[in-house]
């Protein structure tokens, strides 16, 4: 599960443009990730400039 | 607001607005959406131009320039300066009143823009592309349109909803951040470019002067590096060891696709430009002409598709092809270029600093950098026959 820090993220959108499942969204307030979708392939995280993605605990671990 | 329109454009940026007026000039029935508040903020972009690629586009208003640039000043790893003459007339602009009166223009032609209008899909009807799907305040419009033109930037989404994959592999996407520096010494009337591998591994460190005592001050990492060291924390560190003085009035992060443009640009009804396109120089990084000339392009081939009332994608591929005879080959060319310039190390850079320094000014040239790599590092001479040979 990759977690957003919302206080660190600057909707740049620099993720959603790497993602390869579509699996994100972006609005002028909020950036979501749709977790059914979403393979955990860290891609966003690797390309965050700000440091505002990172991975965290699954619900269903 | 009307349901139905001739073109409907996603993204209110240079390509977007670019497009708008140009169609909207041929009586085509147009309207943009952007999902920020205003036009052209925030600004995510070093706002580095050439004059003579905006005027292909637009007459020049003075107030969007900051600053006029003279010269290129490259700073190798050990710090030695190595400066170019710049015979292109270069600039500086302001992105916000630049976009705005983009979006103006568009506007007098007869386009309509809407802000806080963010576009949640397309509409397809057996794989036709026949609108969007737009949110604007709590409410969801369903709007047809003809033709939809996709300029929705980096993060661009919607065109994969008609099956264009355009996701970017993290190695060309560079990864940035950038603050308005004040206090700072540095070179009013220069592009400075700083190479040192430490600061921006697979990418460069620019300061750009926005007036006499502020600048652009950036850097980019390729999104293969970012383990090294993240855009954010690089940018604090490079400026605490080089203008230990600054202070700095705005802080944004921001994607540049470096890459080829993507394979696929059409859809039935669907016409990708700019960033979303993946259309920004990959060398320089730069992305405000390709995204104002694809824009044009985008808006003529609309303009012919609308007339003749074919809206398919062999005939919308009159796009793709203008496009490519125009950048998207020279792109290609460029990118190995940015391959092989990504390989150099700081020791390169170093060598190939002292050489060209002892070049006289009016001598330095791109051909002569080149040759100088080439000298420094024989192996890379395939690379540059394979890159030259594609442009």
């Amino acid at each position: 599960m990759i977690k957003i820090d919302q206080a660190l993220c600057d909707l740049c959108g620099t993720c959603v443009g790497v993602c390869p499942v579509d699996c994100m969204a972006m609005s002028d307030k909020i950036l979501e990730i749709d977790e059914d979708t979403c393979i955990s392939c860290k891609f966003c995280i690797q390309v965050c400039p700000m440091e505002a993605l990172s991975e965290g605990e699954s619900h269903e671990a | 607001m009307k349901h139905n329109w001739d073109m409907i454009v996603v993204g209110g940026g240079p390509a977007g607005t670019v497009a708008a007026r140009y169609a909207a000039q041929k009586g085509v029935s147009v309207l943009v959406l952007e999902k920020d508040r205003e036009i052209g903020l925030p600004v995510r972009c070093g706002e580095g131009v050439s004059i003579r690629g905006l005027e292909m586009y637009t007459p020049v208003n003075p107030k969007w320039i900051c600053r006029e640039i003279s010269s290129v000043d490259f700073y190798a790893p050990d710090g030695r300066l190595v400066e170019l003459d710049f015979s292109l007339k270069g600039a500086i602009l302001d992105r916000r009143l630049f976009d705005r009166d983009l979006a103006d223009l568009a506007v007098q032609a007869g386009a309509v823009v809407k802000t806080r209008a963010n576009v949640t899909g397309l509409l397809l009807d057996n794989g036709i592309v026949t609108g969007v799907k737009v949110q604007i305040r709590h409410e969801e419009y369903v709007l047809r349109s003809r033709i939809v033109i996709a300029a929705d930037g980096v993060e661009s989404r919607i065109a994969r909803q008609a099956g264009i994959k355009t996701a970017v592999t993290p190695e060309n996407m560079d990864c940035c951040v950038q603050v308005t520096a004040h206090g700072i010494k540095f070179n009013p009337d220069a592009l400075s470019f700083y190479m040192k591998r430490e600061y921006a591994p697979g990418g460069y460190v620019w300061v750009f002067p926005k007036s006499e005592t502020s600048a652009n001050v950036g850097l980019g990492i390729s999104g293969n590096n970012t383990h090294l060291i993240s855009p954010y924390r690089s940018l604090m560190k490079f400026l605490g060891d080089t203008f230990p003085d600054a202070s700095w009035s705005g802080l944004v992060a921001g994607g540049v696709p470096t890459d080829k443009t993507l394979k696929q640009i059409t859809a039935p009804g669907l016409m990708v430009a700019g960033d979303a396109a993946r259309m920004v120089n990959p060398l320089s990084g730069g992305g405000i002409h390709a995204a104002m000339s694809s824009g044009k392009l985008a808006a003529d081939t609309a303009v012919e598709a609308l007339e003749k009332n074919d809206i398919s994608r062999e005939f919308l591929q009159r796009y793709a092809n203008a496009w490519h005879e125009k950048s998207g080959k020279n792109h290609e060319g460029l990118f190995r270029l940015k391959e092989i310039v990504n390989k150099l190390t700081d020791e390169d850079l170093n060598s190939l600093g002292e050489k060209m320094a002892a070049i006289p000014k009016e001598k330095r040239s791109l051909t002569r950098i080149f040759k100088a790599v080439v000298w420094n590092k024989p192996r890379l001479i395939l690379d540059v026959a394979r890159a030259f040979s594609g442009i």
